[in-house]
């Protein structure tokens, strides 16, 4: 079998899992349930990266997003005086009407212009794998200034969520 | 590699660590002094660091950092105008006892994300930038963690923000997709190599990337945060949403439109042509009906925005150098004004006009003042104001923006309606005759913004030719 | 090159599928063998035998999520250590440096959080 088939297959496959979790993600009744249903999401995410010859990415992306960023937001629940853990009734919200029409009308538009763009594409057999190694060179070399200012910007993050976390004695 | 050229930043990020540590390690009795004059002493020290900076354009790390004029304007800019806003956040940040070194140092980091949009020379380093402007702004925004106004403001913020991040994201990785390169210099020699004629791909990545700006710069329809994160938040915090952060969006606009996406003008200015139509109209409009002086100053700021992308619409030399001038008298005014507030709402213990009653006779340096600064507003002469419209309405008038111009100046007249009604509070209503104590160092930025405000006005030449070098 | 990378994924496919495959089985078995008595006992959240108190939902302190933050921004500038190893030799001292700065800018954050004493388990 040609390798574009295999791909195209898998992406298929991936997507079709990615979209049903996704949905269900903002469906679910039970907060805990959505928050599984995001690592699956999550995981498509890394299973595209490595369809795209990513491998390092789809590593980080297990590591940052389901490794760590689920885990913040599960704390984040567990925190809120909310009844996590059970289903929560739901309130008919007005504006969602307009809120499926704005999405649809965005979706339409970026989907329509997204498949009529002549894109400069390659074909698989011709890519090359995009190996760790060709990340830390680009990191290092081309990318090293957005490098440093990333890690000021984490450490303006962590110093912002501790005021804010903090608890106030007084 | 040039790391000379960001000599500003890498001081700027010492004291920010500086002060944090400082604020740590050692109990003073006025923190918010020691503090907010360390932070000063750190933004005035790379003021003085553009000494070592060359003039002509020169490049950092492979292209990622540039520092030509029109950076060179802006880093400077932004740094006067971080320690204005340091100076007013000293005498109104003293009830925050607990965090103030954490407050003096998300302050100089939204500096510092501004100084570098201003410089940015890569998609990456642009989004980097502006990430860098709103993360400490959101935090600042709910500074104070009892008030649940302010609380209310940050999530606001929060949730907007990081959905006009993604969008930005959206549409910078379709451009990536189209020319497979981040630089802005490639992008644009990309572009013109491919012929120039704009595919529906690129058509997306532009709305998006102006919808991500717009709502930096509180531009409608990306407005609605702007009033309720402007009443909300501290006013050490919304001076710095107006002026600061709201020009970093400008300037990152600036930069990805002007210098990636040249070839595109005519599609681009089309966008900005509705959006400052519909910025001018609907912030001069609504700021009619509005009682409380930081929302009125909210939706003013948007029919600033709206003059201001008049400019970005027009897109002709002239033009772009007049906005520079236009910003120069928004941020004097706009400090000055939020300035004189801020020494009322503290005395009077509200924002709402009705609070200014009478102050013409019970501080009249404050009467007289905020009468400039809403002048100015306006866009009426002696004041800044005027200089700065009449550059931007004479540019679009001579680049064919006739429509919008005349839409300008209504909207200027109705201004006037709202900026009036302040004045009238001040002068014509009798307020309960309370005096209104004026801090030292608000006094002294408040007198500054005032005369800067005038010397626009009476020396224009001094300030035209800046922006001329700047932009040429 | 290419064909390679995706063989090696197809066989890690084949382990994932194997895996779930193996695990319906095992739990379709359990099902079919086990004897079914639910009462309402059965349902209470086991607490060593004894009766539980409260809900099995309870909240927690807000100093968790400090640490849970606290891990999510040092994983993330972890996760720059690994193509820098990587390339370790061929990036020399320059790369060298850049990662000292790197950890240098994020080190203050981690000392803050000590000194603000939000490290403290009490």
């Amino acid at each position: 079998m040609e390798i574009s088939t295999v791909q195209l297959v898998a992406f298929g496959i991936v997507t079709a899992i990615m979209l049903i979790s996704a949905l269900l993600v903002v469906t679910a009744r039970n907060i805990v349930h959505a928050v599984f249903f995001l690592i699956v999401t999550l995981f498509c995410v890394a299973g595209y990266f490595i369809l795209l010859l990513a491998d390092f990415l789809a590593a980080v992306q297990i590591l940052i997003y389901v490794g760590a960023v689920v885990v913040l937001i599960v704390f984040g629940l567990i925190l809120t005086r909310a009844r996590v853990g059970q289903a929560i009734p739901m309130e008919e919200v007005r504006q969602r009407l307009w809120a499926v029409l704005v999405s649809l009308v965005f979706f339409g538009g970026a989907s329509y212009a997204l498949l009529n763009e002549k894109w400069p594409v390659v074909s698989v057999e011709k890519m090359e794998v995009t190996t760790t190694s060709k990340i830390a060179d680009t990191l290092f070399n081309t990318y090293v200034l957005p490098f440093q200012v990333t890690s000021v910007l984490l450490l303006a993050g962590l110093i912002g969520a501790i005021v804010l976390a903090m608890r106030e004695e007084k | 590699m040039n790391l000379n050229l960001l000599l500003p930043e890498i001081i700027v990020f010492s004291f920010s660590l500086m002060v944090l540590f400082v604020s740590l390690f050692w109990n003073n009795r006025k923190p918010s002094l020691t503090l907010g004059l360390m932070s000063i002493a750190g933004l005035l020290l790379a003021i003085g660091a553009f000494v070592v900076i060359p003039r002509v354009g020169a490049t950092a790390f492979g292209g990622m950092f540039v520092a030509d004029g029109f950076s060179l304007f802006f880093r400077v800019l932004f740094l006067n105008l971080a320690a204005m806003i340091v100076l007013l956040a000293i005498d109104f940040m003293r009830e925050f006892q607990r965090h103030l070194g954490e407050f003096y140092f998300l302050l100089l980091i939204v500096a510092l994300g501004a100084m570098l949009m201003s410089s940015a020379n890569d998609l990456i380093m642009i989004f980097l930038a502006l990430e860098l402007l709103s993360l400490p702004s959101y935090i600042l925004v709910g500074f104070a963690k009892r008030d649940p106004r302010s609380n209310e403001a940050a999530l606001k913020y929060f949730l907007l923000g990081v959905l006009a991040s993604a969008m930005l994201l959206y549409g910078m990785s379709l451009i990536f997709g189209l020319t497979g390169s981040t630089g802005l210099v490639d992008i644009a020699s990309k572009f013109e190599a491919s012929g120039g004629s704009a595919g529906p791909a690129l058509l997306v990545a532009i709305i998006m990337i102006i919808a991500g700006f717009g709502f930096k710069i509180a531009a409608v329809p990306f407005h609605f945060w702007s009033p309720d994160t402007y009443e909300g938040a501290p006013t050490s915090v919304t001076v710095l949403l107006a002026t600061l952060s709201m020009i970093g969006g400008f300037v990152g606009l600036y930069r990805l439109f002007f210098i990636a996406l040249p070839d595109y003008l005519d599609i681009w200015t089309k966008v900005i042509f509705i959006l400052a139509f519909l910025s001018m109209t609907m912030g001069s409009l609504i700021a009619m009906s509005q009682d409380n002086l930081k929302r009125l100053l909210a939706y003013s700021g948007i029919a600033h925005g709206g003059y201001i992308l008049i400019a970005f619409s027009v897109a002709t030399f002239d033009s772009q150098w007049s906005v520079l001038v236009y910003f120069l008298a928004y941020i004097f005014m706009t400090v000055g004004a939020f300035a004189v507030a801020m020494v009322v709402e503290r005395a009077r213990g509200s924002s709402e006009i009705s609070a200014l009653g009478g102050l013409g006779y019970s501080n009249p340096f404050l009467g007289v003042t905020m009468t400039i600064f809403m002048m100015s507003l306006v866009g009426l002469p002696p004041f800044a104001g005027f200089i700065g419209k009449l550059y931007v309405f004479k540019s679009a008038v001579e680049g064919g923006a006739l429509f919008l111009v005349l839409v300008a100046i209504v909207t200027s007249v109705i201004s006037l309606y709202f900026y009036l009604k302040v004045v009238r509070q001040i002068y014509f209503v009798k307020g309960d005759g309370e005096a209104v104590p004026t801090p030292n160092l608000s006094f002294a930025v408040i007198a500054l913004c005032a005369i800067y405000t005038i010397l626009i006005c009476l020396y224009p030449v001094f300030f035209t030719r800046i922006a001329l070098a700047a932009i040429s | 090159m290419v064909a390679d990378y995706f063989n090696n994924y197809i066989t890690l496919l084949a382990f994932i599928l194997t895996g779930m495959v193996f695990l319906s089985l095992v739990l379709f078995l359990c099902r079919l063998v086990a004897p079914r008595n639910p009462i309402p006992d059965k349902f209470t959240t086991y607490e060593c035998g004894m009766i539980p108190m409260g809900m099995y939902w309870s909240h927690f302190h807000v100093r968790y999520y400090i640490f849970a933050l606290l891990f999510v921004i040092f994983k993330i500038g972890t996760v720059f250590l690994y193509p820098w190893a990587v390339l370790f030799r061929s990036l020399g001292l320059f790369g060298f440096v850049a990662i000292i700065i790197f950890w240098a800018i994020l080190f203050p954050g981690l000392l803050y959080a000590w000194k603000k004493g939000v490290l403290k388990w009490v």
